[in-house]
């Protein structure tokens, strides 16, 4: 990802007390020196020596009172002020060279308070050359003055050093308290101290002795080792502190018990140091930052564009997000650590710029999440952080942008403003946080516990279905997550208002994954096959009104976008034709006579039909049975005229026969259509009984003989015999059975209960042939079962059609 | 008496079955059908024997006498393993899954214990059992394809495990099937499954599956060692189908296809039984299509499988059929040597042995199998007419045969007899005269194969006793006892001097066991000249000469080792004391000498006074740290010490060193050698060998060297080890200190000695390294040890420093007796010696060290990871300078010897100074790397799917990659991977440095579209990426066809990178319509199938399900950050 760092200003100091004295200061001082409190709201200005007063300054941010200092001239001015880096209370320690030392802290009243006064050196005759503080202790190196009785030889003045420390106790209300002393090292050289976390780093200063500057000491107090490490030489040694000997070393004693330090070497020429997390960052004079590791070993950082112009320059180091930062008089240069890439190199407007140190990990921090960690800056101008932002246009979408574009639309429904909503917005208007807190969640955050339990099935299905996109793309044929998916989404549009955009989305599912959309429009709707074959739903009505909805009139949905009812009739009539005349008769019992008052539509067998295509391209056999379930007069006559032309007289007669007694009309049309075939040719007489059950009981035997006479073709022939292959006409010995039905009124006794009762307990018919559609090459089968109408390669048995009808 | 058949082809060997086990299988009451054997295997001492009834019997081979019963209750006995290096180890496994390791305590006459069960495959069926070659381990194999390796812990090894706290049992590897046989050889397992084998290096945990094409059915692979004299690697031999054989290097290549059914095609041979006439049918016979279930090594060349048919055995290297003959329903077939065992289905055992022809007829004879033998005789008669055989069985022995035979009965046979007599071939003119050379040498016996034989009394025809064509060591050396014995029971008539040969026979058994190893290690076809140049067979030849000498000499040892603390090993807690104890109080063999030589030299106390004063004052300066610190005032104080030093221990007490220039005048050559081997000798007789040799040495006055010129040749100079004269430790302390001192700060000739020309002007203008050399003779003893180690190290870059230490820490390890125990024993037994009489931070462990690495080469290094930081990675790197690629095995080893996740932090650490990085990543990625046109193709591209090439230390390299370094490393990094073709380093390193232009484009050209997918993968991050992205696979498209993948199809590997796949995941990234408008505008869009649509459609339903939940979600967001305001 290509980031870019920004700098951001965090305060422009004016929320700090003693705002304008922090920013004369700042402004006018380069040798200031400045440091921070672990809970980053102090800020510590220590003036060099001779500066005019005050010479010390500390800053609060927010509530709190500052503490100035000044010395008058001539007396000694502290050598170093720090915080006690471990402390969430700050406390501030002063040790002037003369080894006084104070420690001053914040009590329960507001302001600063000196809590100890103590001599580092109570025999005198020592100099402190310098101090640092690691964890529970305060460490100082000394300047013993020659002629010291403790001295049994006379030593040169390069080695008179001694390392010693103190233990510092921080308790209770009395606040921090300096313990006993303890010597580390004897007979050293001057060393600067630096402390990192955990460990202390004696490093060679100028003034050492050339012949032992190319080495440094890290003492790790924790461990109870010194490891002293030549960092040119990639050579280190550790030696454990003997507690025995006081934890007390001499120096000549342990570099003369390890191999390798006592050769000529070239002095570390190391313009900075600076402590960091990972260890001892040092800058040399040619812009090398390397770090030495807390176990002696040295590796290089990477290199600096700019090298550091002589000693005297300024320049400081730091590290975050594994960036390395370094300040070169007004040039900030980022460095990545683990590759040592130049990530970024910008010119500041001012050279007196200050690296803060970050604060203590675990301190409660009131600055915002973003720049925890991140790198402060301190100048006049104002308190900066660095932090690496990704710049607009480059990003590509993800989650987030799914959650803001979704936000819109959420916001834009419960909103009064007339004004659209963008995810922009969103994005940076703290107005809703939703959309914030929930990008950040799909984002790896963890949410509190309790939004998190409510999310959890949300989260998990969208995780899963991230999952499942990955594998689609990796080529992963995996149907039963997609048939999941199209379940889940199906069920889901269903309850919705399935209209715009839910329809569109019903259509495309219905597209890509037809087998697992309408599986799951089965069991939202509920549909269940009876024996007689005929479907049962036990859905809501108000679901089968979404799906029967019929199309707004004069609004075309646009790119082939099919309303539900003709989307399930296509989708049925690919998948198992067999079942869409069953379920189109379920549609048009679950409509209800109360839907027709919408508006004028058309009938749902026509807009079944329409589904199947141009009328003469149906498939014929569907299209009868449509016809014929839909109980329409016109529809029934259509269908059987059109088996007439088939010449499917039982079909036809049987058509008839099942219309019940409640519409006579339809069924003496269809009586007459038959009666008209039958006068013209003998096909029909071996249906004759059937056909006599059809003929409506009202019917005279002279109209009957009217009806025949109309149909009988002319008499062409004047011969009493056909001739021979000639059709036989009609006789009277046919009619006869007709007319004595007529003649008899006599119908067939007993109620009768349902509309195809008697097809189905007629043994000696079989049950109406399936419509051979575009199957009919398939060998004629003696059982027509349904698994003749399973589309190949659906993946549906007979037995799983039987379970979902 | 019918006509024996003749078979026709000239065939070597033959299967016999000298003995019946029945009578055994009685004893053991095995013979009922309730209880019967099921298992069988077998080692040098025992035949192990499991049953239904779940006890397992040991019987001593050796006459069948002894035996052991173990009882399990734990189910029938499936399968049995006896470990090959150690017979008192057995591992079981019962029908329930169980599998028991049984310490016999033989040697320490204690009871067998059970050390270990592994209940890993329970309720499994465990189909294969197989011990490791060198230590310890046993690896299971069961039906579901799971294999196990059970690391033993035993009392014996109890201390040197203490150290290594690991699982005894781990899970090797899990194969696709029932596992039909494991093998083991030098470090890797091979495992066959229903489907294929598998090749597994068990130390670095790496697997290859062997071959390409898989087949189904239950078909075996074993080993086959290299011979070490040929120098020829390991060998793997797979059955496949249809009598096919597989040859497998050692890295689980196939080399070639050995095809057998033609030569399977002529008939079986009989196997010799005294239960039946022997039969031949010329017809019978035709090409057989076999199944091998199990593939046995077998007597040196051969490979043993078997058939429900029968037994075949093959030389599979030269693609011949030894023989096959009909043995039906096997079982199972234990083999040792030459033996083997044969379990039938019917819990029936047979003992058959692979003889030469010659060899069986004669075992025959000897047993009075007269009739037998005449058969075999008639029908081999092919095989026993070539000189090679008639060297065996001579024409007199034929004759003695035929007067045995009853003359009525076999009148067909004696007949055949005759005939075969008259056609017997003259002996071959070239083995006829070597014979005559030898006659005059009394004490030698010639082998078949050119190797000479001590024996005092040359008996003709028996003195080829083991001779074997295929010189293999026919029996063991028990059993030849035991023939000799019975031989001479049976010959008692005509012989002599019979119990002279026994007793002669009895006190040179150890002899010949040496004569049969070298013999086995030598290429049966390279007949041997006379004077063989092998120490091995000189060493027989001075034999008697040097063991009086031996014994002289060691009666002379025995009074010079008076004193008690030669003995004394390191064993002090306190190592620096130790040490300096160790240094003041040896005394030296060569004490003697020297006081000897005092009588010209001032009184020794007056000398060390001088300096203990100048030492003193050098130790007060010292104290300065103006002097200590100022390297320049440092050397001048030690030079000036380094005088007296010099002048204290002068060097007329070394004439070899002095006297340096004096050419070195060799001794006569024949005379050095002889000495060399006297040495050797003298070397494996006792643990004095060495200390003997220097006092002969010594008192010889032979060997006389320069040191210079010597360099090369180091072992032939001398250490001071140990003072002339007693120094107090006070003293000794600071002398070791100055010392070590001078050797770190290159101080090493005094000026006082450069300025009284005590040296000659040659040696003022050496090389500091040859200085130092000398320096580290002269003043050994008085060295820190530890210390001068690492000055060594960090001072000089010669070798020739380092090697000159390591031999004197060599002379110094000497008077430990670990040292010397150390010659024999494996490398198990060996560290678990150093851990018992070398305390871990000792600076003799380098010695050690070296004494094992010499011997055992990459294991002994991997070894040496149990002593870090005693022996650091830098001393591994100066033991194994030669063999960098041994080097990157220890620190792999060592590495990963620590949990897996310090590994990088563990890794930084040992990377002092910095430049190691670079170095150790170039030693990583051109050793057991594959080879570069593999990896790159012609045009320097990488070549398709090679980034999943294996790789040696690719793990390694990783780890040194992804461990943090400065811009110019990364980038030589970079540079590195690329040139050898590590492409996953390589791209990782790309990503890291921003150069992702570069990292896509040879994704692109490695083809594989796993490297994109996934949490890992390197996927575009911007727009700009994957236009470029597009952009290079169209013009890859444009270019010629893609190159053929490594393994020959692109159809198996892994999914290619091409439009329609980046698309998809393009899709997935953007979501299916901004994709698609980024394709049309690439004009990639028409390129795009009717899968990409469809993809598309579904992604386009996954993301609004998506968005339809985060509406959802958002709303209980809203609600609930409502809630929480409230």
């Amino acid at each position: 990802m290509k980031r870019a760092g920004t700098l951001r200003l965090l305060s422009d100091l004016s929320n700090f007390t003693g705002a304008a004295r922090l920013r004369e200061l700042l402004a006018g001082d380069p040798a200031v020196l400045v440091r921070c409190s672990p809970d980053g709201r102090h800020l510590l200005l220590l003036r060099p020596p001779g500066s005019p007063a005050p010479q010390l300054l500390v800053a609060v941010r927010g509530p709190g009172l500052p503490l100035e200092r000044a010395w008058p001239e001539g007396d000694p001015s502290p050598l170093d002020v720090f915080f006690v880096p471990w402390l969430a209370r700050p406390a501030l320690i002063l040790v002037w060279e003369s080894g006084l030392a104070e420690v001053w802290g914040v009590g329960m009243e507001p302001g600063w308070k000196l809590l100890q006064s103590t001599e580092l050196c109570p025999d005198g005759g020592a100099r402190v050359m310098a101090v640092a503080a690691t964890r529970g202790r305060l460490v100082w190196c000394e300047e013993r003055q020659p002629g010291v009785k403790d001295q049994p030889e006379q030593l040169s003045t390069a080695f008179s050093h001694r390392v010693c420390f103190k233990t510092l106790e921080t308790s209770g209300e009395a606040g921090t308290k300096l313990g006993c002393t303890h010597i580390l090292l004897h007979h050293c050289p001057l060393f600067g101290l630096i402390a990192s976390r955990k460990d202390l780093f004696l490093v060679p200063t100028t003034n050492t002795w050339s012949g032992v500057a190319h080495l440094l000491l890290i003492w790790s107090p924790s461990k109870g080792k010194v490891i002293v490490a030549a960092p040119s030489l990639g050579l280190s040694h550790s030696k454990s502190l003997n507690p025995k000997q006081g934890d007390t070393w001499d120096f000549r004693t342990l570099l003369r018990g390890l191999p390798g330090f006592l050769s000529p070497r070239e002095p570390l020429a190391v313009h900075t140091w600076a402590p960091s997390s990972q260890g001892l960052l040092l800058l040399d004079l040619k812009g090398k930052v390397s770090l030495v590791q807390c176990h002696g070993g040295t590796r290089t950082v990477g290199i600096l564009q700019e090298a550091p112009v002589s000693l005297k320059g300024s320049a400081a180091l730091g590290t975050f997000h594994g960036t390395l930062a370094c300040v070169l008089g007004s040039t900030l240069e980022l460095l990545d650590m683990s590759s040592g890439r130049l990530l970024e190199k910008k010119v500041l407007s001012t050279d007196r710029v200050h690296l803060l140190e970050p604060p203590a990990p675990g301190m409660k921090n009131e600055e915002e999440l973003e720049t925890r960690g991140a790198l402060r800056l301190l100048s006049a101008l104002g308190l900066f952080c660095v932090c690496w932002e990704t710049p607009q246009g480059l990003e590509l979408p993800s989650d987030k942008d799914l959650v803001f574009e979704e936000a819109c639309g959420y916001y834009q429904r419960r909103s009064l403003r007339g004004t659209q909503l963008t995810p922009e917005e969103l994005r940076h208007n703290s107005m809703f946080r939703a959309p914030q807190a929930l990008a950040s969640i799909l984002q790896g955050h963890l949410p509190p516990s309790t939004l998190l339990t409510t999310l959890r099935a949300e989260l998990r299905d969208y995780r899963s279905i991230e999952q499942l996109k990955a594998q689609l793309v990796a080529g992963d044929d995996e149907e039963a997550g997609w048939t999941e998916l199209a379940e889940h989404e199906v069920a889901r549009l269903l309850r919705t208002q399935l209209t715009g955009d839910q329809l569109a989305q019903f259509n495309t599912i219905f597209q890509a994954l037809p087998t697992a959309a309408w599986g799951a429009t089965l069991q939202a709707l509920q549909l269940q096959p009876d024996r007689s074959g005929r479907l049962r739903s036990q859905a809501p009505p108000d679901v089968w009104k979404k799906v029967l909805r019929a199309p707004t009139a004069g609004k075309e949905h646009p790119n082939g976008i099919l309303p539900p009812f003709e989307l399930l009739c296509q989708c049925l009539g690919q998948l198992e034709p067999q079942w869409l005349p069953p379920f189109v008769k379920l549609a048009q019992q679950q409509g209800g006579p109360g839907w027709g008052a919408e508006g004028p539509s058309l009938p749902l067998y026509r807009r079944a039909l329409a589904v199947l295509g141009e009328e003469g391209k149906r498939p014929e056999a569907l299209e009868l049975e449509l016809l014929l379930g839909s109980g329409r007069p016109k529809a029934v006559l259509q269908a059987v005229r059109q088996l007439i032309k088939k010449e499917e007289w039982e079909r036809a007669l049987e058509a008839g026969l099942a219309l019940d007694a409640s519409s006579p009309l339809l069924r003496s049309e269809i009586f007459k259509l038959l009666l008209a075939e039958f006068a013209q040719h003998r096909r029909l007489d071996a249906h004759l009984p059937l056909l006599c059950r059809l003929c409506p009981p009202e019917v005279a035997p002279h109209e009957l003989l009217l009806l025949l006479r109309t149909h009988l073709p002319d008499d062409e022939g004047t011969t009493p015999f056909p001739e021979p292959g000639a059709e036989p006409p009609l006789t009277v010995g046919l009619v006869r059975a007709l007319l004595e039905q007529t003649g008899a009124q006599g119908r067939p006794s007993g109620p009768v209960q349902s509309t195809y009762e008697d097809i189905l307990w007629d043994p000696g018919t079989p049950p109406p042939t399936p419509p051979r559609g575009p199957t009919a090459s398939l060998p004629a089968s003696d059982h027509p079962g349904q698994e003749a109408w399973v589309p190949p390669g659906q993946g549906l048995g007979a037995a799983d059609v039987g379970v979902h009808l | 008496m019918t006509f024996v058949p003749v078979i026709p082809e000239a065939y070597s060997h033959v299967l016999a079955e000298f003995e019946s086990l029945d009578p055994l299988l009685t004893a053991l009451r095995l013979d009922s059908s309730r209880l019967r054997c099921t298992s069988i295997a077998v080692s040098r001492k025992w035949l192990a024997l499991g049953s239904t009834g779940g006890g397992l019997n040991l019987i001593q081979k050796d006459g069948w006498k002894q035996r052991l019963f173990l009882s399990h209750r734990e189910g029938a006995i499936s399968q049995i393993a006896c470990c090959s290096h150690d017979d008192d180890y057995v591992a079981v496994a019962t029908s329930q899954g169980l599998v028991v390791v049984w310490e016999l305590n033989q040697e320490r006459r204690g009871k067998p214990e059970r050390i270990h069960v592994s209940s890993e495959h329970k309720g499994r069926k465990v189909t294969a059992l197989c011990w490791d070659t060198a230590v310890l381990r046993v690896f299971v194999g069961d039906h579901v394809g799971k294999v196990s390796a059970i690391k033993l812990n035993t009392l014996k090894q109890a201390k040197a495990a203490a150290a290594f706290v690991m699982f005894p049992v781990q899970t090797v590897l899990t194969v696709d099937s029932c596992v039909v046989q494991l093998d083991y050889l030098d470090g890797r397992l091979l495992v066959s499954s229903l489907t294929r084998s598998f090749l597994c290096d068990t130390e670095r945990e790496k697997f290859w599956k062997i071959g390409n094409k898989e087949r189904h059915g239950e078909y075996g692979a074993c080993f086959f060692p290299g011979r070490c004299a040929g120098g020829q690697q390991p060998v793997i031999y797979c059955a496949r189908p249809g009598s096919r054989m597989w040859e497998v290097n050692f890295d689980g290549e196939v080399l070639s296809t050995h095809q057998f059914k033609k030569l399977l095609s002529m008939p079986p041979l009989p196997v010799i039984t005294a239960r039946s006439e022997p039969q031949y049918d010329h017809t019978v016979g035709s090409s057989q299509s076999l199944a091998f279930p199990k593939l046995l090594h077998l007597s040196e060349h051969c490979v043993l499988t078997w058939t429900e048919k029968g037994i075949y055995i093959f030389i599979p290297q030269n693609v011949q059929v030894l023989l096959w003959s009909e043995v039906k329903d096997i079982q199972d077939v234990a083999v040792y040597k030459n033996e083997l065992f044969c379990l039938h289905f019917n819990g029936k055992i047979s003992h058959l042995s692979l003889l030469s022809v010659e060899r069986c007829v004669e075992r025959l004879l000897r047993r009075g199998l007269w009739d037998l033998a005449a058969r075999t005789c008639c029908l081999f008669q092919n095989s026993i007419i070539t000189s090679r055989a008639r060297k065996t069985l001579t024409a007199d022995k034929l004759e003695h045969l035929k007067s045995q035979l009853d003359l009525t009965a076999c009148s067909e046979l004696i007949s055949q007899l005759d005939d075969l007599i008259l056609r017997f071939e003259p002996l071959e003119s070239a083995c006829s005269s070597r014979r005559s050379s030898i006659s005059s040498h009394e004490s030698f016996s010639i082998l078949d194969s050119g190797i000479y034989r001590i024996i005092s009394s040359r008996r003709g025809s028996q003195s080829d006793e083991d001779s074997c064509s295929l010189h293999s060591q026919t029996f063991s050396e028990d059993e030849r006892l035991k023939e000799f014995a019975s031989h001479q029971e049976e010959e008692q008539p005509e012989q002599g001097c019979g119990a002279n040969r026994n007793e002669e026979s009895a006190s040179h058994s150890p002899v010949m066991s040496e004569v049969d190893k070298s013999e086995a290690f030598l290429p049966f076809s390279i007949a041997l000249p006379f004077r063989s140049p092998s120490p091995l067979v000189s060493l027989q030849a001075v034999k008697d000469s040097v063991s009086s000498f031996v014994r002289k000499t060691t009666e002379k040892i025995g009074t010079l080792h008076g004193s008690p603390e030669l003995k004394e090993p390191f064993e002090s807690k306190d190592a620096d004391r130790a040490h300096e104890e160790e240094v003041s109080a040896v005394t030296c063999p060569l004490e003697e000498d020297t006081e000897e030589k005092e009588i010209h030299q001032p009184p020794k106390e007056d000398r060390l006074q001088e300096l203990t004063a100048a030492t003193a004052e050098a130790m007060t300066k010292l104290l300065d740290p103006l002097v200590l610190f100022e390297p320049k005032v440092l050397r001048m104080v030690l030079l000036e010490w380094l005088s007296q030093l010099e002048k204290t221990f002068a060097m007329k007490d070394f004439p070899g060193i002095s006297n340096t220039s004096s050419p070195t005048v060799k001794s006569n050559l024949g005379a050095h050698l002889l000495g060399e081997t006297e040495k050797r000798v003298l070397d494996e007789e006792s643990g004095e060998g060495r200390r003997v040799s220097l006092v002969t040495e010594e008192a010889g006055g032979q060997i006389t060297c320069d040191p210079v010129s010597n360099l090369s040749e180091p072992s032939a100079d001398r250490f001071r080890v140990c003072s002339p004269y007693a120094i107090t430790n006070s003293l000794q302390r600071d002398l070791a200190e100055l010392t070590t001192l001078c050797l770190e700060l290159n101080v090493l000739t005094s000026a006082m000695e450069s300025v009284g020309g005590h040296v000659d002007r040659a040696s003022q203008q050496l090389s500091p390294e040859i200085l130092a050399c000398r320096f580290l003779k002269k003043y050994f003893f008085l060295l820190d040890l530890k210390r001068a180690k690492e000055s060594i190290k960090l001072t000089y870059d010669s070798p020739c420093v380092w090697d000159t230490f390591v031999e004197g820490l060599k002379e110094m390890a000497r008077s430990n007796p670990a040292y010397t125990e150390l010659e024999e024993g494996d490398l198990p037994t060996g560290l678990q010696l150093l851990d018992g009489s070398v305390p871990s931070d000792s600076p003799l462990l380098i010695a050690f060290a070296t004494r094992l690495y010499d011997r055992f080469g990459e294991s002994a290094l991997r070894a040496c990871i149990k002593f870090y930081p005693s022996i650091s990675p830098s001393d591994i790197a100066q033991l194994c300078r030669h063999h960098p690629a041994q080097f990157l095995a220890y620190l792999d080893s060592l590495v990963k010897s620590r949990p897996e996740d310090q590994w990088p932090s563990f890794l930084e650490f040992l990377l002092q100074p910095e430049s190691l990085r670079l170095e150790w990543l170039l030693l990583a990625v051109s050793h057991d790397a594959p080879p570069s046109t593999s990896t790159v193709d012609d045009e320097g591209h990488p070549r398709p799917h090679s980034h999943l090439l294996s790789w040696g230390y690719s793990q390694l390299i990783l780890l040194l990659i992804k461990l943090p370094a400065d811009f110019t490393t990364k980038e030589k990094m970079t540079d590195i991977c690329r040139s050898y073709g590590f492409w996953p380093g390589y791209l990782t390193l790309c990503l890291e440095l921003e150069r992702r232009r570069e990292a896509f484009t040879n994704i692109v050209y490695l083809n594989d579209i796993s490297l994109m997918e996934g949490d890992n993968g390197w996927i575009p991050e911007t727009l700009e990426e994957w236009k470029l992205l597009l952009h290079l696979l169209q013009t890859k498209s444009t270019r010629p066809a893609p190159q053929e993948s490594l393994n020959g199809s692109l159809s198996d590997g892994p999914a290619p990178i091409n439009v329609e796949n980046v698309a998809l995941l393009l899709a997935k990234a953007m979501g299916p319509d901004r994709a698609w408008s980024l394709l049309q505008e690439c004009g990639l869009a028409l390129e795009l199938s009717e899968k990409f649509t469809r993809t598309c459609d579904i992604l386009r339903i996954a993301e609004r399900r998506q968005r339809a939940l985060i509406q959802g979600m958002l709303e209980k967001c809203d609600r609930f950050l409502w809630s929480q305001q409230a």
